[in-house]
């Protein structure tokens, strides 16, 4: 049995009143929503923020699609808590500071260009172009690229449709390129 | 490969980070925030007490024989509906029980 198959299982002996089997997914997929998290908002406030995703979802269980994996469907939910957590963090309600632990937050990609482009720098300038994208599309990149989500699948969790996602994701690519200093070939999705 | 093809290849495969290994207070913390979640009572138990009060009711109100419902009356009909209003008080706190329980 695969692990979507096993995720249908236990979702639907949680639904059916057994809420023990909701540790098992827990188990299953925090690591990946950890490390989720870690690239959207820090590792400060990631096991938190996986604490709220596992919650949410487990409110919100009779509304999962089986049809979709379930990975993806908590994915998507910790992006948006990770959104808002920005959001918040902005306004200044959250402590200061938080955001110099971000993953490619406080790379300079100019500075970066000017070292030697070995891989590591490389990637640090990915990152870094990836930290100045605003909430929503940082999420959509981190899904569909890091996260390899299937863009059918993004498509039903954001209300879109795929072409309309197909837009946006090259819009996207468009955006980090042109922070990078490239030209991008097409390419589809 | 040039660094701006690489960094292309990049952009569409970025490496992806090491899951951190599986924490087992990070479970433990989620399961004791868990609210009960709340499960509808199978159809069966959800009937069982509205087809005791039509049986009770019609019990109680139609009398025996073989036209009884030819013969029923108006105080019978006011039987009816009083019978009908006490059995359905007495049931729902049975009811709110059963479903507390599920």
């Amino acid at each position: 049995m695969g692990t979507a198959d096993e995720d249908r299982r236990d979702v639907a002996r949680v639904l059916a009143g057994d809420a023990d089997a909701y540790a098992t997914l827990v188990d299953r997929h925090q690591g990946r929503i950890v490390s989720h998290l870690r690239r959207l908002v820090g590792a400060a406030d990631a096991d938190d923020l996986a604490q709220d995703t596992f919650l949410r979802a487990y409110q919100a269980l009779d509304r999962f699609d089986p049809t979709y994996p379930f990975r993806g469907w908590l994915l998507v939910i910790a992006s948006r808590l990770a959104a808002n957590h920005r959001a918040r963090r902005r306004e200044g309600r959250l402590a200061e500071g938080d955001e110099a632990a971000l993953p490619g937050r406080g790379a300079d990609p100019a500075q970066a260009c000017a070292e030697a482009d070995g891989e590591a720098t490389l990637r640090a300038r990915l990152d870094a172009a990836v930290a100045g994208l605003d909430a929503d599309a940082r999420a959509l990149y981190e899904l569909r690229f890091r996260q390899e989500l299937d863009p059918a699948e993004l498509a039903h969790h954001f209300g879109i449709t795929r072409n309309a996602l197909k837009v946006r994701v090259h819009r996207l690519r468009q955006l980090l390129a042109a922070r990078l200093g490239i030209d991008l070939t097409e390419r589809e999705d | 490969m040039d660094s701006d093809d690489r960094l292309r290849q990049l952009i569409d495969h970025p490496p992806r980070d090491e899951d951190p290994p599986r924490d087992p207070v990070l479970t433990a913390q989620v399961m004791a925030r868990l609210r009960p979640r709340p499960v509808a009572a199978p159809a069966s138990r959800r009937g069982w007490w509205v087809v005791a009060v039509v049986a009770a009711v019609a019990a109680l109100a139609l009398p025996a024989g073989d036209d009884a419902v030819a013969r029923l009356a108006a105080d019978d009909l006011l039987l009816l509906a009083e019978v009908a209003l006490a059995a359905l008080v007495l049931a729902l706190p049975a009811f709110a029980l059963a479903r507390s329980r599920a």
